[in-house]
């Protein structure tokens, strides 16, 4: 097992009070395995992502029973050792590859800025030689002359291409991906899907996948799960998530979907509602004010079970009969 | 496969290079501001070969001579001599030069000084930010002129304690513009992105975050000179700065008051050269400013 969250809490102490974004989160990945995170904005998966990157701002109180990646225990770490992993063991890409690159260097240069820093023993040249060959690897088009390339000169697809170089320089165990391809177009988001996807098998990375987009996460996970006002709602193998979904707002998600269950021209069904205010949760189910099959029991708040292979945090779970 | 020609980075440092200088060309007070500095630049370098006189060399038998181009003047001494009999442009020439060591002394001075703090400032925020700014205010509650009449006098008077202090009062400046753009930059997801490609925040602030504040940084370091200048010689006119015999355009203004209704030319004529060099320097700036700002732009 690579990652190892469990119990895992974030909160923030704010002028309004106790803000907790996240609550009790646990999730497991090996080397290979792909894991999809679905949520609405502000459900606290980009602040996951963070945690586990060790760049939570300081004034966020995490706890957590368990962090473990690679045998390392995450939270003792000092921000030397930190620094050590971040770029090496653990990389990231950004939802914005137009801001995420430097816009007052060169790109060949940024990347090999990473290289510098976690493989000291490289000469110049056996920089610039990885540096190529790994624009090459990811897609781009003449990388001799790229290099000399500046962030503005690159189209949004090209600079998620030299993100993802960078990301993959000093070959990371696990790949962070937030919402990569959401400010890309849908062609270019494919392109990027089956790059990230090569990537991996050729790597044996694992990767977290952040998204709000089921229609991507279904192409690329191996478990999906689903978060809600911080909450993990529903967690289990992909075709399971989407052809079974037990949670109300995992099947809600799925029906918002533009497809074949909407007549042409319909009207797209919704989940009615909006998602609750971090500082005055509803008691009980968090789903529940929004929820279709909501009863009294709801007022109590639910644990996640562990039913058969996908746990859920439910007292109502849909499709029941495919749990038993 | 054939590739769309893709832009050299030389070939986009140079159009980079050739849109600024359109810019700035078109501002003619920025152009007439270089010209300026350029002139005074060549006077400070050249001084010993182009002055026609040592500066403290005492003309007995020339006391006062008006410029040559005046009644009474003398050709030898083309902008005439002062009380003592020292040839006027001799002491204007290596004036230039002190003007230009003092202005270079204090923004680098201050410069460094400001960026360092304001980086930290604007880049670590909250206890780091409330110490440096408040350090900023006190330092701008005084008068600028005051606070370094202050200095010198703790300091003792010279012209090297005078930039001392002329330097400290414009760090507030500097400090402000740059903690002012790195909490613009500080925002920006590619300081995410090295964080979590493992940088130290010492490279990630003056590797990542500095070269893209440049900008208006580089028209406060003209404006600085300007000011600097400005400082030093007010420091000289008190008394607090450089020390007679040295040929400095405050002191030769202070030590020529006497004279200004009988020999009017000997303050007029450094007045002027600290005229023309600031106002050099703030138009320079002023065009820096105009070229280097994009919603500025045309």
């Amino acid at each position: 097992m690579l990652l190892k969250v469990e119990d895992l809490s974030i909160a923030f102490q704010t002028k309004k009070g106790l803000l907790e974004a996240v609550r009790d989160i646990s999730f497991e990945l090996s080397l290979g395995q792909t894991l999809g995170v679905v949520g609405e904005s502000g459900c606290g998966k980009s602040i996951t992502n963070l945690a586990l990157m060790g760049l939570l701002p300081d004034t966020a109180q995490v706890s957590a029973k368990n962090v473990n990646f690679d045998g390392l225990n995450l939270f003792d770490l000092k921000e030397s050792q930190w620094q050590k992993i971040r770029g090496k063991e653990i990389s990231m890409i950004f939802q914005d590859p137009m801001s995420a690159l430097n816009p007052s260097f060169k790109v060949g240069f940024q990347i090999e800025e990473s290289l510098k820093i976690h493989e000291p023993t490289f000469t110049s040249m056996e920089r610039k030689k990885r540096v190529i060959s790994l624009l090459g690897q990811v897609g781009i088009p003449a990388p001799e002359e790229r290099i000399n390339s500046y962030a503005h000169e690159l189209s949004g697809g090209m600079s998620q291409r030299v993100m993802i170089a960078m990301a993959i320089a000093c070959k990371p165990k696990l790949l962070i991906a937030d919402e990569p391809t959401t400010a890309l177009d849908v062609t270019i988001q494919k392109q990027i899907l089956q790059l990230l996807k090569d990537l991996q098998e050729q790597y044996e990375m694992a990767m977290i996948f952040v998204t709000h987009d089921l229609g991507v996460v279904a192409n690329i996970a191996d478990h999906i799960q689903v978060m809600y006002a911080g909450e993990i709602v529903e967690s289990g193998a992909k075709n399971r998530i989407i052809h079974h979904a037990h949670h109300p707002y995992t099947s809600g998600l799925l029906s918002s979907l533009p497809g074949s269950q909407t007549p042409f021209r319909g009207k797209l069904p919704s989940i009615a509602g909006i998602v609750p205010d971090l500082f005055s949760r509803p008691e009980g189910c968090q789903f529940a004010p929004r929820c279709d099959y909501k009863s009294e029991k709801c007022q109590a708040h639910p644990p996640l079970e562990t039913r058969e292979v996908s746990r859920i945090r439910c007292f109502h779970p849909i499709n029941e009969e495919s749990l038993k | 496969m054939n590739l769309p020609k893709v832009e050299t980075s030389n070939e986009f440092f140079e159009s980079a290079l050739r849109e600024f200088w359109d810019a700035f060309k078109s501002n003619r007070g920025a152009l007439f501001g270089l010209i300026f500095i350029c002139f005074f630049i060549f006077l400070a370098l050249f001084g010993p070969f182009l002055s026609p006189h040592d500066p403290s060399q005492l003309f007995d038998n020339a006391l006062r001579l008006p410029p040559s181009f005046l009644e009474g003047g003398n050709s030898n001494f083309l902008l005439g001599t002062d009380d003592v009999g020292r040839d006027i442009l001799s002491r204007l020439i290596y004036g230039a030069r002190i003007s230009m060591a003092v202005g270079f002394s204090v923004v680098f001075l201050s410069a460094t000084v400001g960026t360092v703090l304001g980086l930290f400032a604007g880049y670590f925020g909250n206890k780091v930010d409330y110490w440096i700014m408040r350090l900023v205010d006190i330092l701008m509650a005084f008068p600028s002129i005051l606070l370094a009449i202050v200095v010198v006098s703790v300091m003792g008077p010279g012209l090297s304690n005078a930039v001392i202090a002329v330097a400290i009062v414009a760090c507030p400046g500097f400090i402000r513009i740059v903690r002012a753009s790195v909490m613009a930059e500080r925002k920006k997801q590619y300081i995410m992105a090295s964080q979590t490609f493992g940088a130290h925040p010492l490279r990630i602030m003056f590797l990542e975050v500095l070269p893209n504040c440049m900008a208006p940084l580089i028209v406060q370091i003209s404006l600085g000179f300007s000011d600097g200048i400005l400082n030093a010689a007010a420091l000289g006119f008190l008394g607090l700065g450089a020390q007679p015999p040295t040929p400095e355009w405050g002191t030769m203004l202070a030590d020529s008051r006497a004279f200004i209704t009988t020999s009017p030319w000997m303050v007029t004529l450094p007045g002027l050269c600290i005229l023309i060099v600031v106002l050099g320097f703030n138009l320079l700036g002023d065009g820096l400013r105009d070229a280097l700002d994009p919603r500025l732009k045309k």
